[in-house]
This record gives C-alpha cells, sequence and structure tokens, in this order.
C-alpha cells in the first residue's frame, strides 16, 4: 500500500516536469497531463479510503536512511525519510485528491485561453505533488520540504498575472510573511532533532511521554515547550493565524482555482494538520496548547470582524477562510483535535466550493465587487444553488456539513472552559459563529439577491460551461451533512457509509497517538456531554441571530447599511484597515526596524568589512602578485613554457624529415631495420 | 602418391610462381590482377593436395570469384588506370628488391632450414589418413564448437566491412 | 624424382609461401598504383594461407591450421572489399589512385 502511495505523489510530479518542459507544445497545452495526474492520484487514493472505512484503521509505512551525518558524539544522525499512511493521511490524501481533481477541473474552463495555461498546471501540479507528499510523509523533515515546495508554488502561482504589480506584491508578501512562521518551524525541527534524534512522528509519539525528554531545556525552556511553540509559529506563518495572518487577503490577488485549492482547501491547512500531527507533543509542551487556542480563537473572532466590511467577494472569503482556520486551531488549542480534523475536511469541501463559486460568479461578471453584482440568482442558478449550500454549511445550519464540525469545535472549546477556565474563548467561539453567518449571508445577498446594481455586468452574466459547474456541484453534495455525520436512519445511505466511520478511525489514530479519547474518562465524559447539548443550542441560536440581522440589513432593508457604518465609525475605520496590521508591519518594523538595522550592518560592511578584510586582503594580494609575476613571468614564461614549445618545434622539424606520409616508405624502413638486425645478430 | 599426381602438384607450384612473379613486377596493372588469378588458382590445387579440401573451394569461391573480380571491376570503372603504366621509374623497383633481398629473404631461409629439420624428426604418424578424410563436416563441428568465438568475430566484421564499403563507396553530392 | 619429391613435400609448400611472401612484398614497395599495393597484399595473405595448410597437414595433422587459413580468407574478402571502396572514393575525391598523392595530413 505504501508503494502504491507513493505514485500518488509521483504522479502530479511526472506531470509538471511534463508541463513545464512540453507543456507549450502540447496540445491544448497539455492540461490533460495534469488533470489525467491528479486524477490518478485520486484513483489511487480512493481504495485506501475506502479501506479505512471498512476496517476503520489502516497503517502502512516504509523508510530508508537518506543521508547520515557525523556528530559530536560519535554516533551519527542519520536522516530518515519515509512515507506512512495511516488514518489520518487516507482521509487527507482522499479529500486532497478529491479537491484537486474538482479544482483541476474547474480550473481548464476558468483558465483557459489565459497566457502561460500550461505553466499554471504545471504549478498546480507541483503544488499537488507537494500537498500530497506532505499528508504522507511520516517524518517531519520530508514534510518541512513539501512545506516549503507547497510556499514557492504559493509564491509562482500568486504572482501568476506577473504583469499586475499588486500580484507580485502580494507574492511577495505572502513567501516572506511565511517565511517567518517557516524559519522558526525549521529551528523547530532542529531542536525535535536534537532532543529526540529522530523526526519520525510514530517514534516521537512513543518517546514524548518520557520522563527523561521532559527535563532536556533549551534557551532555558523545557525542550518540549520550545520545540511545540516553534511548531505553532509554523502553524501560524502557514495558516495565516494571528499576527500573520496579513498575507492570506493579498493572495486572493492569484487566479481564483489557485485560491480555492492554495488558500483555502489544502495548503492553509496543512498548518493546522501539522498542530494535529504533532498535537502528542503539543500535550506535553506546557501551556504552547493554550497559547494555540487563544491565537485560533483571536483570529477566528477577529478575521470574521474584517470580513464584515470587505466589499470584495474574495476578500470575504479570504476573511472567512482565516477565521474558520482559526476555528480549527482553536479546537486542536482546547485538545479537541478529532473536531478540529472534521472541520479541516468538510471546511476544505464548502470553502473550495465558495471559491470556485465565486470564481464562477467573477468569470461571468467580470469583477470581484459585490456593489456591482446582485441579482445573479436567476442568470446563474446552479452556481447559486452551490454557493447557497456551502453558504449554508459554512454558516453552521442544520443538515450541512459546517454544523457537525463546528459545533464539536464549539462543544469541546465549551468543555474545556467549563474544565479548566478560560472562559473567553467559548465567547469568542459563539460569537464568531454569529457573525460567519452574518457576513456570509451579506455576501450571499449582495451577490445573488436584489435588483442588478451594474445593468451592464448584470446583462452579460451567464451560467458558466460544465466543465466549471460540475465540480462546484460535487462540492456542494459534499457539503451536506451525511457525508460527514454519524448515522442518518436511511438504511440504504447508512450501509454505504458506515456508521461513524470517521469517529472510529479518528479513535484508533488516538491511541497509536497515545492520546486519551475524551469519552474514556468518565469525568471529561459528562463534561462533554453537558457541553454538547448546551454548544448545539447556542451555536444554533447565534447563527439564526446572525442570518436574521443580516437579512435585515441587506435583503430587507430594515436598517440602513450606512447608518450602521457611521454608528459604528471608529470600528468600522479599524476593520477597513485591517487593524492596522500592515501599516504596522510595513512602516514600523520594515522601515523603522528592519531597514535600520539593514542600513546599520550595511554600514558595517561597508566599513569594516570591506575596508579592512577585502581591502586589506587586496593589498597583501597586491604584494604577492608583484613576487609570483616575475616569477612566472621569469622562469615559468621564459624557460619553462618557451623552451617546451622551441623543443617541441625542434623535434617537430626533425621528425618531418622522415615522416613523409608514405606508407611504402616506412615499410622500406622497417624491412631495413629488419635486415641489419638479422645481420647484426 | 603417384608421380603423376606429384606432377600435378609441382605444376601447380610453377603457376603459382609464375603468376606471382607477374602479380608483383608486371607494369600493368590489368594483366596484374588477371596473374593473381592463376596465383590463386595454383594455391587451391596447392591446398587440395595439402588435404583441405574444403580450403580449396572457399579460395576458389572467395579468392578467385570474388576478391579477383572484385579487383578486376574496380580496374575496369576506373578505366583509365590500365592504360597508365604506374611504374615510371625503372630504379624504383632496384631499391625494393635489394631490400628485400638484403633482409627478408637470408631470414626465411634460416626459419624455413630450421622449420623442416625440426618437423622432419617427426613426423605425425597418420599423414596419409588425414590427408584422405573429408574436411567439410570436421570444419563445419570445428566451427560451432571450439572456433565459434572467431567464427562469431568474422561474422561481425563481415557485416561491418560491408556496411563500411557500402557507406565509402556511396555517390558523393 | 627428388626434385619431385622435394617440392611436393613441407619444403616445397614452404618454398612457395615465402616466394610469394617475397614477390608480395616487392609488390607493395614498388608500386604506385593503390590497386596494385591491394594485390601485393592479397599475395602476403595468401602466402600465409599455405603456410598454415602445410603446418596443419606436416607438423600436427589436425585441422586448426586450416581453421585458421579459412579466416584468413574470409578476413581477406573484408578487406579487399573495404579497400577497394576507399580506393573508389580516394578516386572520386582526388582523381588519382596513387598512394603517395593521398597525403592530405602531411605537413
Amino acid at each position: 500500500m505504501a508503494h502504491s502511495c507513493i505514485w500518488i505523489v509521483l504522479l502530479p510530479l511526472c506531470a509538471f516536469l511534463i508541463q513545464v518542459f512540453l507543456g507549450k507544445k502540447l496540445p491544448r497545452h497539455g492540461d490533460f497531463v495534469s488533470v489525467a495526474a491528479i486524477l490518478g492520484s485520486f484513483a489511487l487514493a480512493t481504495p485506501i479510503f475506502l479501506e479505512l472505512i471498512k476496517a476503520g484503521n489502516v497503517s502502512n509505512s516504509i523508510h530508508y536512511t537518506w543521508m547520515s551525518l557525523a556528530s559530536g558524539s560519535g554516533k551519527p544522525v542519520e536522516l530518515i525519510v519515509g512515507i506512512g499512511v495511516n488514518n489520518l493521511t487516507a482521509i487527507m490524501l482522499f479529500m486532497v485528491t478529491l479537491c484537486s481533481s474538482l479544482i483541476h477541473l474547474f480550473s481548464t474552463g476558468y483558465m483557459h485561453g489565459e497566457e502561460r495555461y500550461h505553466l499554471f498546471f504545471a504549478y498546480i501540479s507541483l503544488f499537488s505533488a507537494a500537498m500530497l507528499g506532505l499528508i504522507i510523509s511520516d517524518n517531519l523533515l520530508t514534510f518541512f520540504m513539501c512545506w516549503e515546495v507547497m510556499g514557492l508554488c504559493s509564491y509562482l502561482l500568486i504572482g501568476f498575472y506577473y504583469k499586475k504589480p499588486s500580484a507580485i506584491n502580494a507574492s511577495l508578501k505572502a513567501f516572506m510573511t511565511t517565511r517567518v512562521g517557516d524559519t522558526a518551524f525549521f529551528l523547530g525541527i532542529c531542536a525535535l532533532y536534537f532532543v529526540f534524534g529522530t523526526s519520525n512522528f510514530d517514534q516521537i509519539y512513543a518517546m514524548v511521554k518520557d520522563p527523561a525528554v521532559a527535563q532536556v531545556t533549551l534557551l532555558g525552556l523545557p525542550a518540549l515547550t520550545f520545540i511545540g511553540f516553534m511548531v505553532m509559529m509554523g502553524t501560524i506563518g502557514k495558516s495565516a493565524q494571528f499576527p500573520l495572518q496579513v498575507w492570506l487577503p493579498d493572495a486572493m490577488e492569484g487566479p481564483t482555482p489557485v485560491s480555492a485549492l492554495i488558500h483555502a482547501a489544502t495548503m492553509v491547512a496543512a498548518g493546522v494538520f501539522l498542530l494535529i500531527r504533532m498535537f502528542p507533543l503539543l500535550q506535553q509542551a506546557g501551556h504552547v496548547l493554550t497559547v494555540v487556542a487563544y491565537v485560533g480563537g483571536c483570529t477566528a473572532f477577529l478575521a470574521a470582524l474584517i470580513a464584515i466590511v470587505q466589499t470584495d467577494i474574495k476578500k470575504v472569503l479570504a476573511y472567512s477562510t482565516i477565521s474558520q482556520l482559526g476555528y480549527m486551531v482553536l479546537g486542536v488549542g482546547v485538545g479537541a483535535f478529532p473536531a478540529a480534523f472534521l472541520h479541516l475536511l468538510t471546511h476544505a469541501c464548502f470553502k473550495a466550493c465558495l471559491f470556485l463559486s465565486s470564481g464562477s460568479v467573477i468569470h461571468s461578471v467580470h469583477t470581484q465587487d459585490m456593489r456591482e453584482m446582485g441579482g445573479l440568482r436567476s442568470k446563474m442558478p446552479l452556481t447559486f444553488l452551490a454557493m447557497m449550500v456551502s453558504t449554508l454549511a459554512i454558516s453552521g445550519f442544520p443538515f450541512f456539513s459546517g454544523f457537525v464540525s463546528k459545533d464539536r469545535i464549539l462543544a469541546g472549546t465549551l468543555a474545556f472552559s467549563m474544565e479548566h477556565g478560560h472562559w473567553i474563548l467559548p465567547v469568542l467561539g459563539f460569537l464568531t459563529a454569529g457573525i460567519t453567518a452574518f457576513y456570509m449571508f451579506r455576501m450571499m445577498y449582495m451577490t445573488f439577491f436584489g435588483g442588478a446594481r451594474d445593468e451592464h455586468k448584470h446583462h452579460h452574466a451567464h451560467e458558466q460551461p460544465f466543465v466549471m459547474v460540475v465540480p462546484l456541484l460535487i462540492l456542494a453534495a459534499l457539503s451536506l451533512s451525511i457525508v460527514w455525520a454519524g448515522p442518518t436512519g436511511i438504511e440504504a445511505i447508512d450501509k454505504i457509509m458506515p456508521v461513524h466511520w470517521y469517529d472510529v478511525a479518528i479513535e484508533n489514530t488516538q491511541k497509536s497517538m497515545g492520546v486519551l479519547a475524551e469519552h474514556e474518562d468518565p469525568v471529561t465524559l459528562e463534561i462533554h456531554h453537558k457541553a454538547h447539548s448546551m454548544a448545539l443550542i447556542l451555536s444554533l441560536a447565534v447563527a439564526a441571530l446572525g442570518v436574521l440581522f443580516s437579512t435585515m440589513v441587506y435583503l430587507k432593508k430594515l436598517i440602513s447599511a450606512d447608518k450602521l457604518k457611521a454608528a459604528f465609525g471608529p470600528l468600522h475605520k479599524i476593520l477597513e484597515h485591517k487593524y492596522y496590521f500592515d501599516e504596522l508591519y510595513l512602516n514600523v518594523l520594515v522601515q523603522k526596524g528592519l531597514l535600520t538595522w539593514n542600513r546599520a550592518l550595511a554600514t558595517f560592511d561597508d566599513k569594516v568589512v570591506d575596508r579592512i578584510f577585502v581591502d586589506g586582503w587586496a593589498d597583501i594580494v597586491m604584494v604577492v602578485k608583484t613576487i609570483v609575476g616575475k616569477f612566472d613571468d621569469i622562469f615559468v614564461d621564459r624557460i619553462l613554457v618557451d623552451g617546451t614549445g622551441q623543443i617541441t618545434a625542434l623535434s617537430g622539424w626533425v621528425l618531418r624529415i622522415v615522416q613523409t606520409g608514405r606508407v611504402q616508405q616506412y615499410l622500406m624502413v622497417a624491412l631495413a631495420v629488419l635486415g641489419i638486425a638479422i645481420w647484426l645478430f | 602418391m603417384s608421380n603423376g599426381l606429384k606432377l600435378v602438384l609441382f605444376l601447380a607450384e610453377i603457376l603459382t610462381l609464375g603468376s606471382a612473379v607477374l602479380v608483383a613486377l608486371h607494369p600493368n596493372v590489368l594483366y596484374a590482377s588477371v596473374a593473381l588469378l592463376f596465383a590463386f588458382l595454383g594455391v587451391a590445387v596447392m591446398f587440395v593436395y595439402a588435404g583441405a579440401d574444403f580450403i580449396a573451394g572457399a579460395q576458389v569461391i572467395v579468392y578467385v570469384g570474388g576478391v579477383t573480380i572484385l579487383i578486376l571491376f574496380a580496374i575496369m570503372l576506373t578505366q583509365w588506370l590500365y592504360k597508365l603504366n604506374l611504374r615510371e621509374i625503372p630504379g624504383k623497383i632496384l631499391l625494393p628488391i635489394l631490400v628485400v633481398g638484403v633482409a627478408v629473404v637470408p631470414a626465411l631461409y634460416k626459419v624455413i632450414r630450421e622449420l623442416t629439420a625440426f618437423i622432419e624428426k617427426a613426423p605425425p604418424t597418420d599423414l596419409e589418413k588425414f590427408s584422405s578424410l573429408p574436411k567439410t563436416s570436421v570444419i563445419g563441428q570445428a566451427l560451432l564448437t571450439n572456433y565459434v568465438l572467431p567464427f562469431e568475430a568474422i561474422t561481425i566484421l563481415l557485416l561491418g566491412a560491408l556496411v563500411g564499403a557500402v557507406w565509402l563507396a556511396r555517390p558523393t553530392k | 624424382m627428388n626434385i619431385l619429391n622435394w617440392a611436393t613435400g613441407l619444403h616445397g609448400y614452404l618454398f612457395v609461401g615465402a616466394a610469394m611472401f617475397v614477390l608480395g612484398l616487392i609488390g607493395i614497395l614498388s608500386r604506385k598504383n593503390a590497386i596494385g599495393i591491394l594485390l601485393g597484399i592479397e599475395l602476403i595473405l595468401n602466402a600465409a594461407g599455405i603456410n598454415f595448410v602445410a603446418f596443419s597437414k606436416y607438423r600436427t595433422a589436425s585441422i586448426d591450421g586450416q581453421m585458421v587459413a579459412l579466416f584468413i580468407i574470409l578476413i581477406a574478402a573484408a578487406e579487399a572489399a573495404v579497400a577497394l571502396a576507399i580506393i573508389l572514393r580516394l578516386y572520386r575525391l582526388r582523381e588519382t589512385i596513387d598512394a603517395a598523392e593521398a597525403n592530405l595530413m602531411r605537413n
């Protein structure tokens, strides 16, 4: 199984190579290569997933030693890389290949006729390969490599419209910002090697509870806390968490399928996936999990607030992505990582659907500004249907997938607070749920309902071709709760989807990770029961409230949006400026801090390094040069070089006498020599 | 072996030597190559007498029927050649004869004398039986057993020569 | 009859072989014509063949020498084919088959 697994990664990688080198010459610029590759990966991933559903547990891995580094202690440090399939991996593989396939298909329609069409497919193929490689890595080393390749693809794809300065800036911003997190993450991996001597997940799970490990300290901190913190930093960068969330909204400069694939469904979720895989370590790492929870909660709430004031349809979705990622991080932070993982999966489906739908809309009306849309419901019924379903899902309506997963996270948060305090976390969670419903419905109302705000654009709007609509509908279907929830009561469906397949799989994962499942502890079980029913009622209430409010403002216009804006003047301004994070980073951190530091370094380089070391070196070299030059000129050139030439010329002149080029003469000479030899001896 | 048969062999040797002299010394290359044909024929007869019937056949087929004809063709194709007397300086023949006579002939004489003396001391016993044995099947078996590697090498060499010759002689643009 | 016996035995074969070898050498050395040189080479090869066949009979009474003679014939055939192809090519390129004229690599 693990061997077929490697092909899941290699297929898109091959597609990438083909596309880069041959793409332009192939018919249709080779889009079928990428699509076929990702469909092949999907076909390989499906049997693994089906086996997981059937058996409840899959596990398989292969690894080999990549290199062996000498170390001070004499025992070489072995970098062992490998791939491993387990329950999390199997589910992620299925989800990512599915989303990726659908988005590839959608792209063939969306990107049709674009300049550098073949490179677009090359990049998303490389991205798919990296994401799948990250998923099946059983160690942090290859995990980190794929993580970086994804960063590169993200950079390339955000800057895909390279003629737009804003796209270039956005791609740079994304790359630089995530780099902060990546650097920390890499330090974490190094520390991990220092402490554990391995980066294999299973080995780490086995070792974290060792009291000897807890004793190790790094920079005055317990090593586990340090590692946990660094891993969290990696997540913050990649999953655009507070305070490094600034890059994700700008990343919307890329083509919409990219936003759907990379900046909503998969890459940004990789940060959460990392947290989940490192969960046993984080549990042992002091208060890191609490910090994680606060980061997630703050991100969820603050990003949701910004989303309210956005007018660009993709920006709304971008902030909602940050907010939902915050939910997942919050879920991991409060220890409810099964809920966070489930939300990761459901979110991937409905957010991909939302983004693709928005892409469909943008493709149709040629604008991203919601103020110029409106009344598109009749023009694009299928897109509307898909987007409505996924909006209901993200808002947490019953019978839709978001309800199942979000409810679990909120219940987990509530239970956490009942046990440990930190009541601000559930408050943030529930508030965000309400705000999410509010701004999502605001978006729907502005886009699809009401009259046409721009007659011309409305007139030209039309439903998109099948290759774009079908992926939307499939993703919308996956946003229904029956796919994700437990028993439905309908026998036919229950037979295909065995009840609680997710819970069984996660429970086995928790066992293999050495993490206690909540229902195994009678005390927490009761709290969880209580929290569950409470969270259910509360989350439904806030979602309904959010929708109601949104309807009143944007559909029925009972409350004027402008008046609200005026009433919340200062807050609105802060939100429009995204809490001044960009200004803070650019003006204070970069301009005042980094540039000053940069200048100081430049001065040091110029005055000290260049003047003394470089120029001083030059003086020494000059003296040596003169001596060597004389030696070279007199001894080497005159005697050795010219002498050799003269000797060669002389011998050539001598040899030319007998070198007539006549075979017969040579033979004659040879015979003459033979004769002399005979008469002599 | 009767004297009549011996006489035939003796005549064949005379023919061979005479033709060889013509090959070496005749100024006209066309006549020289015709003489070569007769020299080959004489050698073939000598092969028969040495109990090498198959080699004699090969000699006739390959040399007389193939190589000589090929050479004649080449001369005819470059038609003007045979009219030329290509050994225009008479002194040129003397130097080779001198060198060969001084250097090679004494060496050959010495070697032949010592070799024959050595061989006649212990001649093989079944000489007559070996001579009268037909060699075709023996050679065929030897080619596919002890000599299979040289055999294969020769086939490759022939193929290479064939392709090379065709390539070399292709019409120029 | 003495000379007849001498000439039809080992001595005769070796004498004919040696004579052909010497004549071939003289042919090679004296001719300017490339085809003439080729004729000399053929003579030498045949002389070698005679020696092998003769020793095959009078020294070992086995077919090993004959096998070598067979291979010599085959190699001579290949060599003649290639040599003639080269000569024709040379003629086409240089309008001559004088071996001494093919001296492009001289100097």
